[in-house]
């Protein structure tokens, strides 16, 4: 089966997981690459089981930047290293952090796409403080000038998607993956008018920016599909319990050359 | 803050960027206590505001107690504010390209 590349990402760290589960040790011999994604997957099971036993990676450069990520100091809003921030916190300097970062050269268009990407992270980081109920919640990006994507991720350990909609006992019964599709069309679990606009905004802002999202959530997955010629649509997913996440990972990749959205037209909010 | 007791600077009290509901919700609790029948809502160096805040903010400040006048909102901040006034609750819709049975992914399969 062909999987989309950023849920590559997180079944490979599922394999990760499971192989630590199984051998008590985590093995990242064969790791060659992070992307934004696998950074706080790995990052985030690393201190919450507080592993201590590792096989490095074998690659020199790719353990350098592995023990950079596990240090709790690396939370930052400074240097020139991919940062990993809580994403509660993110600010006005965390914002510009990124932007020096993800659109370091030239980069024509940039504040619209500055002002696209504020108000896609402002969204995502919205909902994780307003429905998640998470204890933490960590948040980088990556700007790959030669692979000629941005990604950034967002990662909680909060109830879910599907458990939010479950523990308010909205739409009962459904597999996981379409309580995420629903929330992605706009059904809230907030009370009151004007609520459960943020998720189908970004779906649509992101697809038209000539970018993909992925969301995984509980013991689903979706995959909103703007650039993979090989998929051609959406795409939904169950997931075993052993590929489950307790928790919410949203990622999303703008490509080369980002098309910037003027939001405030078109219905996109 | 403004020397003047009523003038709430937005980018002092919340931050230039004005992304969540609780912010809206901050700035109205902050004027609330002020000793004034009237609040100046000040938007210099406001560079953006989400949808969540405009929506959260037009709706409380409807209700609010107080007579509340704005200034130098930048054209970011009013086109947000307009769009939630003129939308009103209506939402984006986002139609999935795919309506097919979920795909089951297991370890055992990968």
């Amino acid at each position: 089966m062909v999987y989309p590349q950023m849920l590559k990402e997180y079944l490979e760290y599922c394999k990760y997981r499971d192989n630590y589960f199984k051998n008590g040790k985590l093995n990242l011999a064969n790791l060659r690459w992070f992307y934004p994604s696998l950074t706080l997957l790995l990052r985030e099971f690393i201190v919450s089981m507080n592993v201590s036993n590792f096989v490095y990676p074998s690659k020199g450069n790719i353990t350098d930047y592995f023990k950079f990520i596990c240090n709790p100091s690396s939370i930052s809003t400074s240097g020139s290293s991919m940062p990993v921030i809580e994403a509660k916190r993110m600010d006005d300097s965390y914002m510009e952090h990124i932007y020096k970062i993800a659109f370091s050269g030239k980069f024509e268009e940039r504040t619209a796409v500055q002002n696209d990407i504020k108000y896609i992270f402002g969204e995502v980081v919205a909902n994780i403080d307003e429905h998640s109920k998470c204890s933490k919640s960590f948040f980088t990006a990556q700007h790959y000038m030669n692979k000629g994507f941005f990604e950034a991720a967002f990662l909680d350990n909060g109830i879910t998607i599907p458990g939010t909609f479950k523990q308010k006992g909205i739409l009962k019964d459904l597999k996981d993956v379409e309580y995420i599709k629903k929330a992605t069309e706009g059904i809230s679990t907030k009370e009151g008018g004007g609520r459960g606009h943020g998720l189908p905004s970004i779906c649509k802002i992101i697809k038209d920016m000539n970018g993909d999202i992925l969301i995984v959530s509980g013991n689903g997955a979706l995959y909103i599909n703007g650039t993979d010629k090989y998929l051609k649509e959406d795409m939904v997913y169950s997931l075993s319990d052993s590929l489950k996440l307790g928790g919410t990972l949203v990622s999303l990749r703008l490509h080369m050359p980002i098309n910037p959205v003027d939001f405030y037209k078109d219905d996109y909010l | 803050m403004s020397t003047n007791e009523n003038v709430i600077k937005l980018s002092s009290l919340i931050a230039k960027s004005l992304a969540t509901r609780e912010a809206a919700e901050k700035l109205f609790r902050y004027a609330r206590n002020i000793k004034s029948d009237t609040v100046i809502f000040d938007f210099s160096d406001v560079d953006f505001a989400s949808r969540s805040f405009a929506h959260e903010y037009a709706k409380r400040k409807a209700i609010f107690e107080k007579k509340v006048l704005e200034r130098n909102k930048t054209v970011t901040v009013r086109k947000m504010l307009a769009l939630v006034s003129i939308r009103g609750d209506s939402k984006p819709e986002y139609v999935h390209s795919d309506y097919s049975k979920p795909l089951h992914i297991s370890l055992k399969n990968l």
